[in-house]
């Protein structure tokens, strides 16, 4: 994979590329923070220690980004201006563009309302079943009652079909309606105290388990990008602290930034006011560490600013060489000071009770330092997050249950369960909830089927997986358990009810 | 754009409203009186009379003189409350083809809706005559606790008046819309309805952006003024009973004298401590004797005897206000609508309640017209920036199992709503399902009103509880009600529209408008002949009146001699014709007695 780079090729930051706003991990922000312009890749790559395929990648990725590139043209830009206007992210907060779920044909079609009102219409109409109440009302998350009192009058102003009595609006009419429908009951539930707090439970729960789904992904859901930033800023430190040789560390002081007109100098962003400071941070960094190279590369930089030629290789590679032995040296050190700069942050995590947050921190601790006390540490946290999301799994399907969304229901239990495979009860609701959803019956079966197994002697388990085999037609099967069902329960008559069905199917 | 008119259809009295230059206003009809009352008779000679008239040949015509036929409007026969009426009316009360109301007026059989209409028809006559021009849509209000079939029963009414109800809506809730409307206020209202015949219950919360919300309502369809008259009336019974050992209800015309005294005794005692009763020869004794009664009856004996009335009353706005979960500090203002609250008991049962003084500025009498105007106006103009968000006043679901109810859309529910759920079969085998749609909140199907009703087949044949049916209500904004049932395994559907019943068929109910559109235009016409007629009476008399003065002046002349023969002539060919009636030929003859008369008066003006 090296290969698709050549070795003594020098990556450029590509100017006016907002680096803060990369969608990138630590270690490829690592990379980026070592392009200078004139550090060729392989020393880059002997730099980091990362294996030569991993480099790859990286450069592959921060190409494909248009955050650095080769050669003597730096890419266009996708954006034209370089400093995009953030939209306000105070209460309450701008409603998230989504993807319209209409065509032009449905704008089109003819009806008393205004152009603006029907796209209104349509945009949630659209989405009507998929955002939440808040986002629905268009308020924040902490408003009071009064808020969402205002906000719902607002909208039942403009939604309610009574404001166009005798207008022919054709299918909007059904859409203001189903719309106005939806309104009423995210303003009934949030009004109301006891339900607008089992609402938020409930929401609260899909987040953390949306952010833990991502997190099982192997993304990084919980700002644990801020952190990972933020260590490595501290790893920069880090390799300065150890002052292996306090020489060089006056070096990148005594030396001016250069300002080459051929330099990659990224827009200043001075105005955007970002309150990501760790990112905020790394750029700092990456300006400021740029002389920290090699002194050869330095001079020779020096000796031609614009288009520099590249370093004989011999040459670069003793400089790679001697800074590597340097690094090396002071890595270990640094990592361990990232690592427990992570554990750190986990810990205190943990002692908020952020199970989740904790151990994505570990994660990312043990990325840079394998420890295995570390090791266990992350194992135990880890389970304790799954312990912790198998139950709010199971709130939330519970809750889901009770709404008759059984498809939500379903699956959330089948998420529940992967967290604690060992409890049968989730197996069982899990197979009733795929059962009334009518969605996989082979699932339920299993789910059923794993109950079963784990209490044997549970009656109702059995009679939920007869149900599951009679809805599929296993009529033998389904007598069988409710054989076994009624030997242990002898007075149920539902059991007797259902197996005297079964046994007229099955004959 | 369209006028509306809005109108309030009460069990007594009724009243209707218009929005002028965007301020609501009561028309006051032909006698100069804000209210009409809700009454209908049949005179001996087959005149209809409808209002102040007709309740002022009530006590001679009792029989075919009906009120309140609001208290049957959409009722079945069998309920209760029919039976009630039947014992305290005395107009005959029969039962009709499909097992509905009507009621028999000198051998002819009208439905309750036909009465209705004649008062809706009155209503809509005081508008016309007062805005000069013909008014075809209309707001009418009905009790907050009226069930769809009393709904639907009062818009054929409407539509036999020859009225298009564009909206049915509530009384509390058009009372709340005339107390806040366009005065930007934002506070929770609970609107007091005593009225005639009902008493209704009602939370709203008045909003930014002129929203009303129904928050709660709840109430008593057979529980008024005239349950506070009967008592009255019992009192008075009874006492005569003991006195006279004779039974007073036995006699109709009696019964509606007691009715007539025992109503204006209770007003009366809403501003005196006591008041006398006196009716002169009710009765004539076995012994070819007449008897009168003659009673005094005080503030504390009427409280006395309606003291429960009034609890009853109390005991449902606690138990809405525990329904919406609102507390009595929750609500901000109290509205008291209906004659009924007039009565100072009900004002200090309410303020100690409450534990706050009702709002004073709005009239019990006029202030649910004028919020039914307002609302037909929003409805109508875009421009006016109200909107109302009512609620289903009942329960709307299906009968299940065992003849048990099963609630769909609870009641309070914000409309327009819909809501769904999954229903098994409860038979083996079971192909067809029948989906009964009712209303109500008692949870045996038998006490809750039936609405309508279809089948859904074509099901797999397998064991109870196997095929799973998805039923969905939907409510639209016009409370017009949908149902639909989906077989889950084949997605086959079937839907209706619930078209609750008034009690009359399609058919019955065209009938009813052609009569009443002909019987209209009759009318009209003999508005017309009558003025044609009593202009030519008129100029007759004046004639008449100047003519020996005339005949004096001109006789020294030929000339003059000539024109009082011509005069002679035309007074007779006139009198000829309103003799006949024709009202054509009358008006033939209008224009020269007309030029006659002006003639004569010159004459005798010119002569000192």
């Amino acid at each position: 994979m090296t290969d698709s780079f050549d070795q003594s090729s020098v990556p450029k930051l590509a100017p006016g590329c907002d680096l803060t706003k990369l969608p990138i991990g630590a270690r490829e922000g690592f990379v980026l923070s070592r392009i200078d312009g004139a550090t060729s890749v392989g020393s880059i790559a002997a730099l980091c220690g990362f294996p030569g395929d991993e480099i790859a990648r990286i450069f592959t990725r921060l190409v494909e980004l248009r955050a650095a590139y080769f050669g003597a043209e730096p890419p266009p830009q996708p954006r034209a201006e370089p400093v995009r206007p953030e939209p306000p992210r105070a209460t309450p907060p701008a409603r998230p563009t989504r993807e319209r779920r209409w065509s032009a044909a449905d704008l089109d079609e003819p009806a008393d309302l205004d152009r603006a009102l029907k796209i209104r219409v349509l945009d949630l109409h659209g989405w009507l079943e998929e955002i939440d109440h808040y986002e629905l009302l268009g308020v924040a998350r902490d408003v009071d009652r009064k808020a969402i009192k205002s906000a719902y009058y607002a909208l039942a102003a403009t939604f309610h079909t009574d404001r166009h009595f005798g207008k022919s609006l054709g299918s909007f009419k059904a859409k203001m309606e189903a719309i106005f429908g939806r309104l009423t009951v995210a303003h009934d539930t949030l009004a109301n105290k006891t339900r607008r707090a089992e609402y938020d439970a409930y929401v609260a729960d899909r987040d953390r388990t949306r952010a833990f789904e991502r997190y099982l992904a192997g993304e990084d859901p919980y700002e644990g990008h801020g952190v990972a930033l933020e260590a490595e800023a501290a790893m920069a430190d880090a390799q300065v602290a150890p002052a292996v040789e306090p020489v060089t560390q006056q070096e990148p002081a005594s030396e001016p930034a250069p300002a080459a007109p051929g330099e990659a100098t990224p827009a200043a962003p001075a105005s955007r006011g970002s309150d990501d400071a760790a990112a905020q941070r790394l750029r700092r960094e990456l300006l400021a560490r740029r002389p920290v190279g090699p002194t050869t590369v330095s001079r020779v930089r020096a000796a031609a600013p614009i288009t520099p030629p590249p370093p004989p290789a011999e040459q670069a590679q003793a400089a790679a060489d001697a800074l590597r032995r340097r690094y090396e040296t002071g890595k270990e050190m640094a990592r361990r000071t990232v690592a427990r700069r992570l554990t750190d942050a986990a810990e205190a995590a943990l002692t908020k009770d952020d199970v989740l947050s904790a151990a994505n921190n570990l994660r990312l601790a043990l990325s840079y330092d394998e420890t295995p006390e570390l090791r266990s540490r992350y194992e135990e946290v880890n389970q304790r997050a799954r312990d912790l999301m198998a139950h709010t799994y199971l709130k939330q399907a519970r809750y889901e249950e009770q709404a008759g969304k059984w498809d939500a229901a379903a699956m959330n239990y089948a998420k529940a369960h992967e967290g604690r495979p060992d409890d049968a009860n989730i197996c069982e609701r899990a197979a009733n909830a795929l059962r009334m959803a009518g969605r996989d019956m082979h699932k339920a079966a299993r789910f059923a089927e794993l109950a079963v197994q784990k209490s044997p002697s549970a009656a109702d388990f059995r009679v939920t997986l007869a149900a599951v085999y009679l809805d599929a037609g296993l009529f033998l099967r389904a007598r069988s358990e409710l054989e076994q069902a009624a030997k242990i329960d002898p007075n149920n008559n539902t059991i007797k009810d259902l197996l005297a069905r079964a046994r007229k199917m099955a004959s | 754009m369209e006028r509306v008119i809005g109108i309030d259809l009460g069990t007594t009295n009724s009243c209707v409203a218009v929005m002028e230059n965007g301020s609501p206003t009561v028309i006051p009809n032909r006698g100069g009186y804000k209210t009409t009352p809700s009454m209908m008779a049949i005179t001996e000679a087959g005149k209809k009379l409808v209002g102040h008239i007709a309740k002022r040949q009530a006590i001679t015509n009792a029989e075919n003189t009906v009120f309140a036929a609001k208290r049957l409007i959409g009722r079945k026969f069998s309920s209760p409350q029919v039976k009630n009426a039947i014992a305290t009316s005395a107009y005959r009360i029969v039962e009709g083809p499909h097992g509905d109301v009507r009621i028999q007026l000198r051998g002819k059989t009208f439905g309750v809706a036909e009465i209705s209409a004649m008062i809706l028809q009155e209503m809509k006559v005081i508008a016309e005559d007062y805005l000069g021009g013909t008014v075809q849509k209309a707001v009418i209000t009905v009790p907050a606790y009226f069930n769809d079939n009393q709904r639907q029963a009062t818009k054929d009414a409407g539509a036999i008046a020859g009225l298009d109800v564009i909206r049915i809506i509530n009384e509390p809730t058009a009372a709340a819309l005339a107390y806040g409307f366009g005065k930007d206020l934002e506070r929770t209202v609970a609107v007091y309805d005593l009225g005639g015949g009902t008493f209704d219950i009602s939370i709203l919360e008045i909003g930014a952006h002129g929203v009303f919300r129904v928050v709660a309502t709840a109430g008593d369809t057979f529980l008024g003024g005239e349950d506070f008259d009967a008592r009255v009336i019992d009192w008075l019974v009874e006492g005569f009973q003991q006195e006279h050992g004779i039974d007073l209800r036995q006699d109709r015309m009696a019964l509606q004298r007691l009715k007539d005294a025992a109503e204006k005794a209770k007003c009366e005692l809403s501003a005196t401590r006591e008041t006398e009763i006196n009716l002169p020869f009710i009765i004539s004794s076995g012994r070819n004797e007449a008897l009168h009664l003659q009673r005094v009856i005080s503030r504390e004996t009427l409280e006395a005897l309606c003291s429960d009335l009034v609890e009853r009353t109390v005991d449902i706005v606690r138990q809405t206000l525990e329904d919406a979960q609102l507390g009595k500090e929750d609500i901000e203002e109290v509205i008291l609508v209906g004659g009924m609250t007039r009565m100072p008991r009900i004002q200090e049962s309410v303020s100690e309640f409450f534990g706050r003084e009702p709002c004073k500025g709005v009239h019990p009498d006029e202030v649910v017209a004028l919020g039914a105007a307002i609302q037909g106006s929003a409805l109508m103009d875009t421009k006016t920036e109200m909107v109302l968000l009512d609620v289903t006043p009942h329960t709307l679901g299906i009968l299940t199992q065992g003849g048990n109810f099963r609630g769909i859309i609870p009641q309070n529910t914000t409309v327009p709503t819909s809501r769904s759920e999954i229903f098994t079969t409860s038979r083996d085998n079971q192909t067809a399902v029948k989906i009964l749609v009712m209303q109500g909140e008692h949870e045996k199907g038998d006490q809750n009103e039936l609405l309508g009703e279809f089948v859904l087949t074509g099901l797999r044949k397998a064991p109870k509880g196997q095929v799973e049916i998805d039923v969905n209500f939907e409510i639209n904004a016009d409370g017009i009600v949908s149902v639909s049932a989906k077989d889950m395994e084949t997605g086959q559907q079937q839907a209706i529209q619930v078209t609750a019943s008034s009690g009359l068929t399609q058919q019955e109910l065209k009938q009813m408008i052609d009569a009443a559109q002909g019987e209209m235009l009759e009318r009209r016409a003999s508005e017309d002949t009558e003025a044609t007629k009593q202009e030519a009476q008129r100029l007759i008399a004046e004639i008449d009146r100047l003519f020996p003065q005339v005949e004096q002046i001109v006789a020294s002349s030929d000339f003059g001699r000539d024109a009082t023969e011509k005069a002679r002539g035309i007074l007779s060919k006139a009198r000829a014709a309103v003799q006949s009636g024709n009202t054509a030929q009358i008006k033939e003859h209008l224009d020269a007695l007309g030029r006659t008369a002006r003639m004569f008066r010159g004459v005798v003006q010119k002569t000192p």
